[in-house]
């Protein structure tokens, strides 16, 4: 906990953020506070911050299952699906707003880039999930 | 840092929450909704799989696992704001929530693989 006081009162001057900035000396703070906290990632797939950085795979990974799920359901009539549909449209929509409000140690690195991804997959799935509902309730009219 | 510090900063990013389920500290508190609502469609879905045998799922099913366990690797490295607050509460819930959605998808994947051999 000392450190992690330390290591708030060596800020930048414009900023109040640890290491926010990608000079050399900013990374090297930022990958002493990490490894302090165990959660310095140095394996394949890392970025300089010490993070690990899959791109889009896991999203596009969660679509193809979430699109093929829906078609499925669109074109098979089972009773309670639309429910479902529904509780996911609602749960991702909550997910978005909670993942909005959280605050990363950096305000410029990789986490809150992650965060933002997040959010935006949580949009994206609730909009595929009521471009399934419209779709199952015009077949149904 | 007090939590008083914490809201400035909250103020200062301009995320600080102050709508109907606020939990006092500037954030949404749904008390787990979001991921349990989302969990529904999946269980539903696993559910069916299960019961028609649909081996068209074995491809999406194990994409899904590869990709719900790379996320939650990933939400390990988050690091939030505060080290103790209800951000990194959240952020453990989905890790939690993606690590069981990705092996269920697994051992549903397994079962439709070998499942003429439970039949057995």
């Amino acid at each position: 906990m000392l450190y992690y006081m330390n290591s708030f009162n060596q800020t930048s001057n414009n900023s109040n953020y640890l290491a926010d900035g990608n000079t050399k000396e900013d990374l090297k703070k930022l990958k002493a506070h990490k490894i302090a906290n165990g959660t310095f990632y140095s394996g394949p797939f890392s970025t300089p911050r010490g993070n690990p950085d899959f791109g889009y795979v896991p999203f596009l990974g969660e679509y193809i299952f979430l699109i093929f799920s829906l078609y499925f359901l669109a074109s098979n009539n089972y009773r309670f699906a639309t429910y479902a549909i529904l509780c996911y449209i609602v749960g991702s929509i909550l997910n978005g707003i909670r993942f909005y409000y959280v605050n990363t140690l950096t305000i410029s690195g990789d986490d809150i880039k992650f965060i933002k991804d997040i959010v935006n997959h949580n949009i994206i799935g609730a909009t595929i999930a009521s471009l399934t509902l419209l779709y199952i309730y015009l077949k149904n009219k | 840092m007090s939590d008083e510090a914490y809201s400035n900063k909250k103020i200062e990013q301009g995320k600080y929450y102050t709508g109907i389920f606020s939990d006092g500290n500037g954030n949404p508190d749904f008390k787990g909704l979001g991921p349990i609502l989302k969990g529904i469609l999946y269980l539903f879905v696993f559910c069916i799989i299960v019961s028609s045998k649909n081996k068209y799922f074995i491809f999406p099913l194990l994409a899904f696992f590869i990709a719900k366990t790379l996320i939650a690797f990933r939400f390990r490295y988050v690091q939030t704001l505060n080290p103790k607050g209800n951000d990194l509460f959240f952020i453990q819930m989905n890790t939690l929530e993606n690590n069981v959605e990705g092996f269920l998808a697994l051992f549903i994947t397994l079962y439709l693989l070998l499942n003429r051999f439970f039949d057995r």
